[in-house]
């Protein structure tokens, strides 16, 4: 075989296109290119004085950058840097409360979660907006608009006394005029732990300030005894109050002598003050001003006990 | 723009070697070269700090790469362009070397692409290796190649022959 055919048969280098070339330019210039891809650069090279130029371009900048990376930054500065991170930094993020042990984070939120609850429970008028929530009955709402209790009406005719009431009392009624007994039941109290009684009664007599006395003395005489802490008929600005302990059997006599006033209005209460066995703790309002209009008889009933329903109580004097 | 992936250290090295002395250095360097503004560089230098203390030690990835990897989502919420306007060479805490043209360095700032820029700094300035920076990044060792080439001809047309 002839010479000229066996250099037709060797492999010739693989000529790069400029593009590669250009491509290849920097790591050419890094020396990071293999012998074949470093051979092809350094053919086009030889031939383009524009990629010539472009590595000149690069030797400037890799020279220039050597003379950047000589920067060097100043000692105290470095502590600085150091000593601010070290005190500042990083007692800060030593703090910070997800680095906290799991058992001192959930102590800290269960007691922050405490001290909200006992918070809400001293520093908020609960008892503001427990007064505010409970239904203060009123002599004028004998009627049936009242909707959040249950109201029974009997008419007592005072000459014909219940047959089953007995009435011990040695008073005697000194008209017979017909009056009204209201009984409505407290509805039932959120406490649970009431198991006594109030009754409250309620009236409008026109005048009341001259017979508060009387009315006290005929109390007095059924058995009635002063509780709390004024005395029977105290005078109020606008009516009289009497707190008194009551033997239960009188209780239809002091509704007929209390009758003779005028309307009577009873509102049984539960309460947490237990009375002794046979005493009737009640609480008589009479305010002054002409009587309630009474309604038309319907029967003579006697007054029925009212089954006691739970209800909270206020304390009175 | 090339999206960052898994290859992203999530393990880092120990703490202490992290934020010892030499790793401080090249933090204050990245940023006074980043911003010429010792301010910004500072508190960059501070919040890289702070980072770095948080990361764990596993001892897989190198400190230049977790350094890289700082320096980068630093850099990402305070780019170089917000403080352009706001030059002042100031020579504070560095020391220049004599001699040194810092005119195209201001040049090439201005116009340069931000991830060239950091990879010229990462690799030219502060002498990391081309796979501690691809490691830092989640990118190949190509696209580092790529953008420091690009970045080495752009900066070579201002340096004066």
């Amino acid at each position: 075989m002839s010479d000229a055919a066996q250099s037709e048969l060797e492999p010739k280098p693989r000529r790069l296109s400029r593009f590669l070339a250009r491509q290849f330019l920097f790591s050419y210039q890094q020396n990071e290119l293999d012998a074949f891809r470093r051979e092809g650069v350094h053919h086009v090279l030889s031939e383009d004085q524009e990629l010539k130029r472009e590595l000149e371009t690069l030797k400037r900048a890799e020279a220039y950058c050597v003379d950047l990376s000589k920067t060097k930054v100043k000692a105290e500065y470095v502590d600085h840097l150091l000593a601010q991170q070290s005190v500042w930094r990083t007692n800060l993020a030593k703090l910070s409360f997800t680095r906290w042990p799991h058992v001192l984070r959930w102590t800290a939120e269960g007691l922050l979660a405490s001290a909200v609850v006992i918070s809400l429970i001293v520093f908020v008028p609960w008892s503001k907006f427990a007064d505010l929530m409970k239904w203060e009955p009123r002599v004028q709402d004998d009627g049936a608009a009242n909707t959040r209790v249950a109201e029974i009406e009997k008419d007592l005719e005072v000459p014909q006394p219940p047959p089953a009431a007995p009435s011990p009392a040695p008073v005697s009624p000194p008209q017979a005029a017909p009056a009204t007994v209201s009984v409505v039941n407290e509805p039932p109290s959120r406490r649970g732990t009431t198991r006594g009684m109030l009754y409250r009664m309620m009236m409008r007599v026109s005048g009341i300030k001259d017979q508060a006395q009387d009315l006290s003395r005929r109390i007095t005489d059924m058995g009635g005894a002063k509780a709390g802490e004024v005395e029977l008929g105290w005078r109020k600005p606008n009516g009289n109050y009497y707190h008194f302990s009551f033997p239960e059997t009188r209780y239809d006599s002091l509704i007929k002598v209390l009758s003779e006033y005028g309307a009577v209005k009873v509102y049984k209460n539960a309460h947490e003050r237990v009375m002794p066995e046979g005493q009737l703790r009640i609480i008589l309002w009479i305010e002054d001003g002409p009587a309630a209009a009474k309604p038309p008889p319907k029967a003579s009933e006697p007054v029925e006990p009212v089954e006691p329903v739970e209800s909270g109580g206020t304390e009175e004097p | 723009m090339e999206k960052k992936v898994s290859a992203r250290p999530d393990e880092r090295a120990t703490t202490d070697r992290l934020t010892d002395r030499h790793s401080v250095e090249k933090l204050a360097l990245f940023f006074y070269f980043c911003f010429m503004d010792e301010g910004r560089a500072q508190a960059a230098t501070r919040d890289s700090l702070f980072q770095l203390r948080k990361r764990r030690s596993d001892g897989r990835a190198s400190s230049e790469a977790v350094i890289v990897n700082v320096t980068d989502s630093i850099l990402r919420k305070n780019p170089v362009a917000q403080g352009l306007r706001h030059v002042g060479f100031i020579e504070g805490y560095v020391d220049f070397p004599e001699g040194s043209n810092w005119g195209p360095w201001f040049e090439y700032r201005k116009s340069a692409d931000a991830e060239d820029f950091s990879t010229l700094i990462w690799v030219k300035v502060l002498g990391f290796t081309i796979s501690d920076v691809a490691s830092g990044l989640g990118v190949s060792e190509g696209t580092v190649k790529f953008r420091l080439g690009n970045a080495m001809r752009d900066l070579g047309q201002l340096v004066p022959a």
